[in-house]
């Protein structure tokens, strides 16, 4: 719009335009509050501990010299305070890894099972097994620590006899712990997920399949697989960046070999010291989900959609 | 480096054992129908496994020299365990071969188990199991649950503790500024619910009289309702300096005169819709008016979260965690599903509001923490105690100083409300664009405005959407866990259930610990019970 089209415009036209023009400023200034805390971070994250003490991160466009990398060094430096930050990345990848790909592989399966096959007490079991997505997971917590520490004994009431249920497997303290409590908790929401695409891919292949010849196992792995890959990968958005942010699990199954998460609070924990470590290592931290979140967007929010606002 | 190469081996290894499981299963279901031997073999091989393991474990071997020497090796007893369980159900199997169409139904119905199965293990034995336990412990005696006999102690614990849960003092809620604002709101809102939902049909002068009546209430309650907001951000915000113009605020607000006021408007209003319907009934009643039935909910949130704020324990911090912020997650997200809708950039704007999602709560906390830094002395560093500064406030250390109470608490909220935002924004969204067109555009045709749309077709349509957001919302917020951790760790009266349970479980307190866990269970049954019957609604 020149302003000359706009000088000859009617003065009800104009405040109309204006009008229409208010969507916008006030989510960009929302979205402007939103953004500004992360954007304050990373600027600061690039700053000289006495300047981040002395002033805000917002003067320091004044004197763009001053930025440093020195924080990122020192977060990946290791000390006899506070190992490098690597390792603790590498722990968070070994727990991640296992932790997105089991329950996805279970939960595959059974998707397939709950939508596609006939069998007494399915709904009831999808139902049963769903809500469990309520859960607090903190309600697992003690007997799960106590089960991977102890394994699990049953004293028979009145005799004083005990059966051993499991034995100790000896994964107390280990990755493997958070790996299986991470799929326990992750696996309610994924067989939503994945029953929820599955269920609306169109019976007639499987049928078309069946009457070839084809067995369940051929036509999941076959059709199924293959057409759900959409589904796979909005819960592996989910999964991935829901077991790198997490913490509590982590902090409740792990004494030593801890993830990323754990290591920042520990940090924050020690108030006044390692001030500009904290915000080197809270962005190191974000890195890899931001670039997920930016890259896969797309599936997060299909996975969203497909757990909430169906129904 | 080492722990991450036994992942990758031990991955590798259980992703192929289960491989192997799984197709195992399935080919021996798939042999029920040809050899029924071998599937009955294998089902045989299984159970002798386990009876192996069973026996080995529990020691009930006969141990010394019945056996040729003592049975260290535990996989001897397994391997046994397992050769002869398999050569017993295979010859059993092939002495009592069953005719071909009922073995076929047996695979009919033994294969979904196959595929189900694995789940169902993992949530039974993960979660369900547990849970139960948990609800066992929480009533044993002992730290540990070792002890013989149940007690209620745990639970009498927390809620005769006046740090977990106190209602002394209850009757401050009802002289709380806030509850005094809300119910002023209140009543206004209800006044206007009167007067917005009343449309002029007849021509009478009385009934005139009436409309007027309701129009000037109207804007009156539109005018106090944002009273009520300033007071409220005043309230939060703790301002020790107020300027005159909030107190004058304030005053007016929280005075009992307003109180008075407002019953006498809304007695007013009642006489004048009752008159008007009396003469005639030239009045039509509307009472989905969106003006009205908005400012009754903010009133409501508003009453719910000024009585939350005077109670005190962690049981009531948590519940007002959940109602501040799904409440505000949810209006924040409607609103910005909308302006979205009608802005430029609108992509761009979401996934920024979004990318909190992405961001763990640990680093929101760091994030949040840096914004709310407040320096003793010179120049601030956090941007909120800056903005403060600069207009002429005092700084303050939001969540850090204990004068902040209560309202510490809201401020660590407000992180989550960053967090969930962008969740609810999305979820909404998408609801709205997947409203018929010819919905609203007939309503349009009609002469429906922008605003009639979006109130009587667009929210009616999307109200399950909002329900799935707040259920899902109140269910994240109620384990709140992270976010307190990280940043008071639950100082100055900001503490909450499942910090709570957290360092009942580090001090091995596990039957305390566990109580914690059943309370917060407890809190989201609701949910829960509701989410099943929708559920079962679905499949139905």
């Amino acid at each position: 719009m020149t302003p000359v089209q706009t000088a000859t415009m009617p003065t009800g036209l104009r405040l109309r335009r204006l009008a229409a023009e208010i969507p916008t400023w006030v989510m960009w200034l929302i979205v402007l509050l939103w953004t500004m805390p992360t954007f304050g971070l990373f600027v600061s994250s690039f700053r000289k501990v006495p300047d981040i003490e002395t002033s805000g991160w917002w003067t320091a466009w004044n004197d763009l010299d001053n930025l440093t990398l020195q924080n990122y060094r020192d977060v990946f430096r290791e000390s006899a305070a506070q190992p490098s930050m690597w390792e603790f990345a590498l722990n968070s990848i070994a727990i991640v890894v296992p932790a997105t790909i089991i329950p996805i592989a279970v939960a595959a399966f059974a998707a397939y099972g709950f939508a596609w096959m006939e069998f007494r007490g399915r709904n009831w079991l999808f139902i049963g097994l769903v809500s469990m997505i309520a859960l607090p997971n903190q309600m697992a917590f003690v007997p799960l620590l106590q089960l991977f520490n102890n394994g699990a004994r049953f004293t028979v009431p009145g005799l004083d006899w005990t059966l051993v249920l499991l034995p100790d497997l000896g994964i107390g303290n280990t990755a493997a712990a958070v790996w299986l409590t991470h799929t326990a908790f992750g696996l309610p929401l994924a067989v939503l997920l994945l029953h929820n695409f599955i269920g609306q891919l169109p019976g007639d292949i499987f049928e078309a399949a069946r009457i070839d010849g084809a067995s369940h196992f051929t036509i999941f792995w076959r059709l199924v697989m293959p057409l759900a890959r959409p589904a796979l990968a909005a819960f592996a958005v989910f999964q991935f960046l829901w077991t790198w942010n997490d913490y509590l699990i982590a902090s409740v199954f792990l004494n030593e070999n801890e993830p990323m998460t754990v290591a920042l609070v520990n940090l924050v924990g020690e108030r006044g010291q390692n001030f500009q470590l904290r915000f080197a290592s809270a962005f190191v931290i974000m890195i890899l989900p931001l670039i997920v979140f930016f890259s896969l967007q797309r599936h997060f929010v299909r996975g969203l959609l497909a757990g909430s606002v169906k129904g | 480096m080492s722990q991450f190469l036994t992942m990758l081996v031990s991955v590798a290894g259980a992703l192929a054992v289960s491989a192997v499981l799984f197709v195992g299963a399935n080919r021996a279901v798939d042999n029920i129908g040809v050899r029924w031997p071998v599937f009955t073999g294998s089902i045989g091989g299984l159970v002798g496994l386990a009876a192996g393991a069973v026996v080995q474990h529990n020691g009930w071997l006969p141990r010394g020299p019945a056996l040729g020497g003592p049975l260290k090796e535990g996989w001897i007893v397994l391997l046994a365990g397992g050769i002869v369980g398999a050569a017993v159900a295979a010859a059993g199997g092939w002495l009592a071969t069953p005719a071909l169409d009922r073995r076929s139904r047996w695979a009919d119905s033994l294969r979904p188990w196959v595929f189900v199965g694995p789940a169902l293990l993992f949530v039974g034995g993960g979660l369900v199991l547990p849970g139960l336990r948990t609800a066992f412990l929480s009533l044993k005696n002992g730290s540990r649950g070792r002890e013989p006999g149940f007690t209620l102690d745990h639970y009498k614990d927390i809620f005769t503790d006046d740090t977990f849960f106190t209602v002394e003092g209850w009757s401050s809620i009802f002289t709380g500024r806030l509850f005094i604002v809300g119910l002023a709101a209140a009543g206004i809102a209800a006044a206007a619910a009167l007067a917005s939902s009343a449309r002029i049909v007849g021509g009478s002068a009385r009934v005139a009289a009436a409309g007027g009546i309701f129009r000037v209430l109207k804007i009156a309650s539109i005018v106090l309702v944002a009273l009520v907001a300033a007071a409220f951000i005043e309230s939060v915000a703790r301002e020790p300096n107020r300027s005159a113009i909030m107190d004058v605020l304030t005053v007016v607000v929280s005075s009992r005169v307003t109180l008075g006021i407002t019953a006498a408007v809304a007695v007013l209003a009642l006489t004048a819709w009752v008159v008007a319907r009396a003469r005639g009934r030239e009045l039509e009643m509307d009472w989905g008016s969106p003006t009205a039935s908005s400012l009754v909910v903010v009133a409501c949130i508003l009453l719910v979260f000024g009585a939350l704020s005077t109670l005190r324990g962690v049981v009531w911090n948590n519940i007002w965690w959940v109602v501040t912020v799904a409440g505000l997650s949810t209006v924040l997200g409607l609103l910005l599903a909308v302006l979205a809708e009608r802005s430029r950039g609108e992509r761009i704007g979401k996934t920024l509001i979004f990318m909190p999602m992405a961001i763990s709560m640990v680093g929101a906390a760091v994030i949040w923490d840096f914004m709310y830094e407040v320096q003793p002395m010179g120049n601030q560093t956090g941007l909120f105690n800056a903005v403060l500064q600069g207009i002429g406030f005092t700084p303050r250390g939001f969540f850090i100083n204990a004068s902040m109470i209560p309202w510490n608490n809201f401020w660590i909220m407000f992180i989550m409300v960053w967090i969930q935002t962008g969740f609810a924004m999305v979820v909404l969204s998408a609801a709205i664009r997947a409203v018929p067109e010819e919905l609203t555009e007939a309503a349009q045709v009609d002469g429906a405005s922008e605003a009639q749309v979006f109130w009587r077709v667009v929210i009616p349509q999307i109200r399950p959407t909002i329900i799935v957001v707040v259920t899902t919302l109140i269910v994240i917020v109620t384990k709140v866990f992270d976010l307190v951790k990280a940043t008071t760790n639950g100082a100055n009266r900001t503490n909450v259930l499942a910090n709570e349970m957290f360092d009942q479980l580090r001090d091995r307190n596990f039957t305390s610990s566990s109580a914690f866990a059943v309370v917060l269970f407890a809190l989201v049954l609701p949910v829960m019970v509701y989410n099943i019957r929708r559920l079962q609604r679905e499949l139905a």
